[in-house]
């Protein structure tokens, strides 16, 4: 997932994926899409539309490694190979993290430790981030924030709270 | 004649001292609320609807149609320097002003953004101006058949927008119109796809999913890459930075085209409630990629695809207050606010405001006029600040856009679902593009499949299940069979891409010797 | 100087908020957040910042308003039974969400009547049946007619599971015509059809609906509730023309967290009736299309579970929701 094979088997392996990915995800709305009712096609029902989609998905998910893609190898290809897998996952793991931080900090914490834990997290995700650096980066973003946020927009977000 | 006494009046109302300045008050919070992502136009109308009571109805409408239209400008800013929308109707310029701004040329691009957002108004305002009463009845013409064929022919004009296979593009709006169907069924009042949720009743938010798939998508594909420093974190490249401000020559030249035809079907399609604006700003990418001799160039960084859109989605903007203004029939949820200042005031919206309140029917048209100048004033000089925004290494700006989407995105509703979705769709994005999907039909989809299912099924419950209702009525036949000349010619070009996938290997082949 | 007074009062402040036993003696004691389950610039919302100002007033304590849209109406009411129960926080309820939603709708976090508590209704949003001045249907008997000649009628609401859709249900249960419904996504879409003559009739609020009956282009045959509506006298009701028994109405009340003490429940009564009779805050009421509607908990209780039940019945007998 992190590192792709460029090349026309890379690019030939890739839509396969793709295609079963679509196919996958049609197929589980025709299975959610039988928990409503189907109906006529004067009075549809609630299940009606997802199962044409789902099948529209499926056919589609078919032809994708069928006709397949001749971009890639392009730009965004080309720089997978020169970042390594451990730094890729590093800064995955660090935004993805720094928003799950954030998620629960606003409800349990306030505007103040959310923002800062977000962005604290997340620039620890580039390499070239030190913990000094990462820190200051927030204060000053989290003070930016609460300027903008919560003096200039009057947002109904509370800068500390608890519970 | 009897639109200049009207306008000249319009104006006189425009230019009163209180109106004038609550007008570009309304103007640069929108353009602001433009650029900081995450933060929608209804956001920031509901925190500044309670100053209206205090003001005069027709300042009041000024300032809150200003940010309207303010932000459509800003929106377009953080589309090309950082590839995140500000409102739906950007997304199309993301997909060639995001590449130039990788190639150095952001200047170029957002002077082309000015210089297009600025003429889709003017040719907006003119036509509202003389036709509103007109347009009006064009409005309401389109019935559940005509909306379901103008929206089949946007899906699969918006599946030709991307780079790659249009096959799979259409699996990206197919999808988009799956995830269109969680929430509330508004036929039946049925829960779908929400899996006990209570906030999905109301559907998956667009702003979420917008930032996710844009912005979070784009930050976790970029961190540490090293040639995503841009040209300009060197001084000397900065230097060329601020030099690029000016358009690069010829640019204006090749845009006239594209934003003279942007600004029509922009203007035309901006009249219809809800759907209008996002399909015609997709119908212009769409169209110039088709009509362009080098196609190939769209989604690298053409400069007609920033201008096309732009002129399309600004003149919409415009246009879009007709059936506000002439029917009182709100086309989206800025609009209904709008019109609720309006009741908050005592003035009942309907058809007969444009007779009894002229003052606010013409005033407002002309403070349109004004506010767009002072958006051009105001935005040409801060070409260069927004360009040298750029040269800020990137790992300082990803974590400043992501709190601002955090928190944007956190204040629609309070809810961390919404925060959720974000993460949720920022993964999406990321491992769509690894298998080379474009997250731009995919949003398509999304916002236009509600609008898609019930006109479909509405149609047919009028009709009785009668297919042939479709083809019956003549809008509704033109839009389809227009649809189904492009989907031949997407299938004949798809046989071509089979054809290329070959060639194009031997081709890098001979490129790597 | 200066900062002894202040102390003094923040000590004043704090013990006063001390005795929890007795709440009632300074309430309100804080500012009083007020929920809308519904975004800025609907009715719900209007009537909000109609009312609010004037309870800020009367009360002495600062009235946020918090609009917190979403399902139907539940993510604001929800917010309210999850609140203190000291009368500081409540929010509107409409009818849909408290007599229709409870029989329809399996995924509700809260159950409306148990978790809150009623405190009056607000106002009254009379509902009209109109259609396309060139249907020349000119009476509510025309329109039965005609449904009958042509096989059935359309009409369309501002969505299911609202009082507008029950009303169409129940003119057509009880006239015995093929009514069909068509749900939109609010007003506007529903208008826009009508007006286009897509779809043959609309159920709408009278504001809605009034300035194009004014200017000619639809036609009201008729308003749902028993009584005619002050905003638009001269529309019969469809009692009066001739369907004997029919009554559906679509109405805001105010709710607070179940738990709350009966005092407190009555003083926050007695600020908001006083607040609806006010001639100024009526006055803009009416001008926005909806009628004061003030009760005492009691009356605002025994309607919402009245009209409960009798929508529950017609709900299940009318085969509903799709499901």
């Amino acid at each position: 997932m992190f590192a792709t094979v460029p090349g026309r088997s890379g690019n030939w392996r890739r839509d396969l994926l793709a295609g079963v990915v679509i196919v996958l995800l049609g197929l589980l709305t025709i299975i959610e899409a039988q928990s409503y009712p189907t109906g006529t096609l004067a009075r549809m029902g609630p299940g009606y539309f997802p199962v044409l989609m789902g099948s529209a998905l499926v056919f589609l998910g078919l032809l994708i490694p069928l006709v397949g893609d001749p971009s890639g190898g392009d730009d965004e290809q080309a720089d997978d190979m020169q970042v390594n897998a451990v730094d890729r996952t590093r800064g995955f793991l660090c935004i993805v993290g720094g928003l799950f931080a954030f998620l629960l900090l606003a409800r349990f914490g306030g505007m103040v430790p959310a923002a800062f834990t977000l962005v604290f997290i997340s620039a620890l995700g580039d390499k070239s981030h030190t913990v000094n650096s990462a820190a200051l980066l927030a204060l000053v973003l989290t003070s930016a924030a609460v300027i903008v946020f919560a003096w200039g927009l009057q947002l109904q977000f509370p800068l500390f709270q608890w519970g | 004649m009897d639109t200049i006494t009207n306008m000249s009046y319009g104006l006189s109302v425009a230019l009163q001292p209180d109106n004038l300045v609550w007008s570009i008050f309304g103007v640069l919070v929108g353009n602001l609320i433009g650029v900081l992502p995450g933060i929608g136009v209804l956001t920031a109308i509901s925190i500044l609807l309670p100053l209206t009571y205090a003001m005069s109805p027709v300042a009041a409408m000024m300032m809150l149609a200003g940010i309207y239209y303010g932000a459509q400008y800003g929106g377009g800013i953080t589309s090309i320097l950082l590839n995140l929308p500000g409102t739906p109707t950007n997304v199309p310029t993301c997909l060639d002003g995001n590449p130039l701004a990788r190639q150095g040329k952001a200047g170029s691009a957002l002077f082309m953004l000015i210089l297009s957002s600025f003429s889709g108004a003017i040719v907006g305002i003119t036509i509202l101006m003389l036709f509103a009463p007109l347009l009006a009845k064009v409005a309401y013409s389109f019935g559940p058949a005509e909306y379901f064929a103008m929206i089949t022919l946007g899906l699969v004009a918006g599946s030709t927008l991307a780079k790659g296979s249009p096959v799979k593009s259409l699996a990206m709006v197919v999808l988009g119109l799956i995830l269109g169907v969680v929430g509330v069924d508004v036929n039946t009042g049925v829960n779908r796809f929400t899996f006990g949720v209570t906030e999905l009743g109301d559907g998956l938010s667009l702003i979420a999913m917008a930032m996710g798939l844009f912005g979070v998508a784009d930050f976790l594909s970029n961190i540490n890459l090293p040639q995503r420093r841009l040209p300009n974190t060197d001084r000397k490249g900065l230097w060329a930075m601020m030099r690029s401000t000016r358009p690069e020559p010829g640019d204006v030249r090749k845009a006239i085209g594209p934003i003279s035809r942007g600004s029509m079907v922009g203007s035309a399609l901006g009249v219809l409630p809800g759907t209008g604006s996002l399909i015609a700003t997709f119908m212009a990418y769409a169209i110039e990629k088709k009509i362009s001799r080098t196609p190939e160039r769209f989604g690298r960084g053409a400069i007609e695809g920033v201008a096309a859109p732009e002129a399309a989605n600004n003149s919409a903007a415009q246009t879009g207050f007709v059936p506000t203004l002439v029917l009182g029939i709100p086309g989206d949820p800025v609009m209904a606010l709008m019109l609720g200042a309006l009741i908050l005031h005592g003035i009942q919206p309907g058809p007969a405001l444009m007779v009894d309140n002229a003052d606010i029917f013409w005033g407002l048209i002309a403070s349109f006029f004004i506010g767009n100048v002072i958006l051009v004033l105001v935005n040409l000089p801060l070409v260069g600040m927004w360009v040298k925004l750029l040269s800020i290494p990137y790992k300082y700006l990803f974590p400043f856009a992501l709190l601002c989407v955090a928190i944007g995105v956190y204040s629609v509703n309070y809810s961390l679902v919404a925060v959720t979705m974000v993460i949720a769709f920022g993964v999406m994005g990321f491992v769509l593009r690894k298998m080379k999907f474009e997250a731009a039909p995919l949003l398509l989809g999304f916002v236009l499949g509600p609008m898609f299912e019930e006109n479909f099924r509405r149609a047919l419950l009028m009709s009785r299940g009668d297919l042939g209702v479709f083809f019956v009525k003549p809008i509704s036949a033109g839009f389809l069979t227009v649809t189904i000349l492009l989907l031949i010619w997407l299938i004949v070009s798809g046989m071509r891409y089979r054809k290329a996938r070959f060639s194009s290997a031997a081709h890098r082949k001979t490129e790597v010797q | 100087m200066f900062r002894k007074a202040l102390l003094s009062t923040v000590v004043g402040v704090l013990t006063a908020a001390m005795p929890l036993g007795n709440v009632m003696a300074d309430y309100p004691d804080k500012p009083l957040r007020f929920y809308v389950g519904f975004p800025p610039g609907g009715s719900t919302d209007t009537v909000a910042r109609i009312i609010g100002p004037a309870l800020e007033k009367r009360m002495g304590q600062t009235v946020v308003l918090d609009n917190r849209a979403g399902g139907g109406g539940y993510v604001g009411l929800e917010a309210v039974s999850r609140a203190d129960p000291d009368g500081h926080t409540f929010g509107f309820g409409v009818s849909g969400a408290l007599t229709v939603a409870p029989t329809l709708r399996d995924d509700l976090s809260i159950d409306p009547h148990t978790d809150l508590v009623p405190v009056s209704g607000a106002v009254i949003n009379p509902l009209v049946l109109a259609v396309h001045k060139d249907k020349g249907i000119n009476t509510l008997q025309e329109y039965i007619d005609a449904a009958r000649e042509q096989g059935g009628m359309t009409y369309g609401t501002a969505g299911p599971g609202t009082a507008m859709h029950l009303a169409g249900e129940l003119l057509a249960k009880m006239t015995e015509t093929d009514l069909t419904h068509i749900g939109y996504r609010g007003n506007g879409p529903a208008m826009s059809d009508v007006l286009g003559g897509h779809v043959d009739s609309v159920i709408l609020d009278v504001t809605t609906l009034k300035p194009h009956v004014e200017e000619g282009t639809l036609v009201a045959l008729g308003v749902t509730s028993p009584q005619r509506t002050e905003l638009a006298p001269d529309y019969p009701t469809f009692q009066e023309s001739g369907v004997d028994g029919y009554d559906v109405s679509s109405w805001f009340g105010v709710l607070t967290t179940a738990g709350t003490p009966p005092d407190v429940v009555a003083k926050l009564n007695e600020h908001i009736v006083a607040v609806l009779k006010d001639p100024e805050v009526s006055r803009r009421l009416l001008e926005a299309g909806l009628e004061p509607a003030p009760s005492t908990p009691e009356e605002f209780k025994t309607m919402i579970m009245s009209q409960f039940t009798t929508y529950a019945e017609l709900i299940k007998s009318a085969d509903l929701g799709g499901n």
